[in-house]
């Protein structure tokens, strides 16, 4: 396929027609293992403040923000970035759009992390490795037992140091999810646990191992990528816990398929999450101007093993001394104890209040009214990622991950709709 | 640090030791949530609840010091049996002669046989209702005493009173471990359903601190030690000083935003601030806000000319005339320390304090 002009596409099934090509002779140069040209790449973000029924909100929020959204049809826009077509927008649900994208991996990802770093209504959706495990389930559940998956299991103890002169990196310093483990030579050797690591196997035989696995080696419940093997053909789906899928089948109807299979999963838990959590709902008690206070659940996170005190404050300074840490915190501790503080503030993504309390033990987190369910969800995919693998989480007194089960089983499987 | 033996002494520790008692946790949580267990959630914080005027009317009529109506620190409610717990905080006990006696007066008959009236509910609404104190363990035989005499009271005059009872909170050292304690007096046991006679509540090393996080940060009616005074204060400026720097951060400039003390005490104890109707309360409530903006818009204009404009009348906006000039107070704002500031100075008295 020649370099074609995206601006001359003018509707869905345009879209999808070129997106479908272009995913077939991807695969073909996959087979030959000599790619030519990036593949087609969604990534799923969730808007704050966009979910009433119009559009307009949407344009506008990406105008503000240096994309022009240019409409197709309903809830379908050209996206455009200094004059460029670079792909197109969908809004998929009223809180979570789409952008694919047959860009360069880096020059997409780069672009997509100034977005979301410059706005505040927009984020990444957050695949914690607790909500991949729960999808890891479902595709046991749907895919025949002999397709090959690939699961990358990322953790990075970057409070875990020898040196604590040395920062940690911060948020600016994301390499690329998709990368495969590049050696390199200059690198300063900083020891810490450092698990990246991809497993590619028969459906079956890591169904029947990796339970095990898990619980011998804690960095196997950090999952950070997982593919859905395409329902169509070879190849798959890999969806990222910054909420970026890679189309690695020959189908970009397949690929569209899972996502919005996703989406509806993710959208239900952050329904659930808020419902939950918030605190400060009001609601008409009956006494004459008077309201009952109804106080949401915290998040709860416990570590598997508690956190000694050198990697407990470590982790609180450099997080909330660091303008760019990698939790996206602001805040200025009260200690309480060596291994006890108090924070009362903001999760610098959305500038929206957030109260935290954290030990050795595990952080508890009250989330009120107006902030986020993508906080906890965040929240949940960075303590997994770069603290303790094998945390568990609760809202309230429910496992996290019976909530992303529950919200995982109300959508069917149904890649025809 | 206050030391745990005088924390269990401090009603707002007390207040936001009980609203995580009803908060669901999970099984080994850092705060044993009993209340939670046993069926209990937070109903309302401080409503204002006033016995049915009938018994109002008759309370005057044969002369019973009461009060008419006042704010319970926390209801509780168990909705599979719709009962009904209406809570005080009490960081000592109290004598029958006492300012205090005469709120518990209207506490007993608030919760007797026609709770629902109070709360302005039907009457199938509420099967049973009690009236709880939490105090220190220490005092709470003593409180028993007074309750007990006006209760005695009330059943000799009026001819009814709601039941009571008394949990104490008390710290225990075990080494170096200590363990926050509730004892549960039998009538507590008997209507919250909770088993033992004394649970734990927290346990926690001698160098850590035992308080939760803070659902209800201050309150200016308190009578708090100057450290526990100065500590409330401080989680309450941070909270008012994320509401200011949030406020920024989602700012799209260009854009003004004005923030007033009240705005912001609003945002920062939400549907606590608007309940109190003391007005000297809500005056230094303000002035406190008043005194931290104050600081703030010195440093902001010391580096940032002409991000200001207002006055401490009605309040302040501030000019974000570019995404620059945004990311620049945000900084600001951001390095600003609360922990730096005399917390235990109360600010001085304004001019616009009555506004």
């Amino acid at each position: 396929m020649r370099d074609f002009d995206l601006a001359r596409i003018k509707s869905r099934h345009e879209m999808i027609r070129y997106f479908d090509g272009w995913s077939a002779e991807r695969k073909e140069e996959l087979a030959e293992k000599k790619t030519r040209k990036p593949l087609v790449k969604t990534n799923l973000l969730e808007t704050l403040g966009c979910a009433g029924n119009h559009g307009d909100d949407v344009v506008k929020l990406f105008a503000r923000n240096g994309m022009i959204l240019k409409e197709l049809e309903k809830d379908l826009y050209q996206s455009v970035v200094e004059g460029r077509t670079i792909g197109f927008l969908e809004r998929l649900r009223p809180r979570i759009v789409a952008l694919y994208s047959t860009m360069d991996s880096r020059e997409l990802e780069a672009l997509v992390r100034r977005l979301v770093m410059t706005a505040p209504e927009i984020d990444h959706v957050w695949l914690s490795g607790s909500t991949f495990n729960v999808l890891w389930n479902l595709v046991c559940k749907v895919s025949n037992p002999n397709r090959y998956v690939r699961i990358v299991f990322m953790h990075d103890s970057i409070y875990d140091v020898d040196n604590p002169s040395v920062s940690p990196p911060d948020i600016r310093d994301s390499s690329t999810d998709d990368d495969d483990i590049l050696g390199d030579d200059l690198r300063v050797v900083i020891e810490r646990r450092a698990a990246r690591f991809q497993l590619v196997d028969r459906v079956r035989v890591v169904k029947e191992k990796l339970g095990d696995l898990q619980k011998t080696y804690s960095p196997l419940h950090a999952i950070s990528q997982l593919r859905f093997p395409s329902s169509v053909g070879k190849g798959g789906h890999d969806f990222c816990d910054n909420g970026k899928v890679t189309n690695r089948s020959d189908s970009f109807r397949d690929h569209r398929s899972h996502i919005l299979y996703v989406t509806r999963i993710y959208e239900k838990m952050l329904g659930e999450t808020e419902e939950r959590v918030w605190s400060g709902s009001e609601v008409s008690t009956g006494l004459p101007n008077e309201f009952q206070r109804i106080l949401g659940v915290p998040l709860v996170a416990r570590f598997s093993e508690p956190l000694t005190q050198a990697v407990f404050e470590y982790w609180l300074n450099s997080t909330f001394r660091r303008p760019q840490n990698r939790f996206r915190l602001w805040g200025h501790p009260i200690t309480l104890g060596p291994t006890k503080a108090h924070v009362y503030g903001l999760d610098k993504h959305l500038w929206r209040p957030l109260f935290l309390e954290i030990t050795a033990q595990g952080c508890t987190a009250v989330v009120p009214r107006g902030t986020c369910g993508n906080t906890v969800h965040r929240l949940v995919t960075n303590i997994q990622r770069y603290l303790d693998p094998a945390a568990e989480f609760y809202l309230g007194q429910v496992p996290y991950s019976m909530i992303v089960d529950s919200s995982s089983q109300e959508v069917p499987y149904d890649l025809s709709k | 640090m206050t030391s745990p033996n005088d924390l269990v002494r401090d009603p707002l520790f007390q207040v936001n030791a009980v609203l995580w008692m009803a908060v669901p946790l999970p099984e080994n949580a850092s705060w044993n949530p009993l209340l939670s267990a046993a069926g209990f959630q937070v109903y309302a914080i401080a409503p204002l609840l006033g016995p049915p005027l009938d018994v109002l009317s008759e309370m005057k009529a044969r002369g019973i010091t009461h009060q008419e109506r006042y704010r319970p620190d926390v209801v509780l409610n168990r909705e599979y049996d719709r009962s009904f717990a209406v809570m005080e905080c009490k960081g000592r006990s109290f004598g029958i002669d006492s300012s205090t006696a005469r709120q518990a007066t209207t506490h007993l008959i608030i919760c007797g046989p026609r709770l629902h009236e109070s709360l302005g509910l039907a009457d199938s609404d509420v099967s049973q209702g009690a009236a709880l104190y939490v105090t220190p363990e220490s005092d709470r035989v003593l409180l028993d005493g007074t309750l007990r005499q006006l209760k005695e009271k009330l059943l000799a005059s009026l001819g009814h009173a709601s039941d009571y009872a008394i949990l104490g909170l008390e710290v225990v050292a075990m080494n170096e471990e200590m363990s926050l304690n509730l004892t549960i007096d039998t009538n507590s046991g008997m209507f919250l359903g909770l088993p033992d006679p004394v649970m734990c509540i927290a346990s926690f090393h001698r160098d850590t601190d035992p308080r939760p996080l803070y659902l209800v940060p201050y309150d200016p009616d308190c009578d708090q030690s100057p450290e526990e005074r100065a500590f409330c204060k401080r989680v309450l400026y941070e909270r008012v000083h994320s509401e200011i720097l949030g406020a920024m951060g989602r700012a799209h400039p260009p854009e003004d935003i004005r923030i007033t003390p009240e705005d912001l005490l609003r945002r920062a104890m939400p549907g606590v601030y608007d309940k109190w109707e003391n007005a000297d309360s809500m005056k230094h409530m303000r002035g406190l806000v008043r005194d931290l903006l104050k600081r703030l818009v010195l440093m902001v204009n010391a580096e940032s000319k002409d991000t200001l404009s207002g006055n401490l009348k009605l309040g302040w906006t501030f000019r974000l005339s570019s995404p620059e000039a945004q990311v620049k107070v945000c900084n600001l704002l951001a390095r600003f320390s609360i922990e730096k500031m005399d917390l235990e100075k109360e600010p001085e008295p304004g001019l616009f304090d009555d506004f």
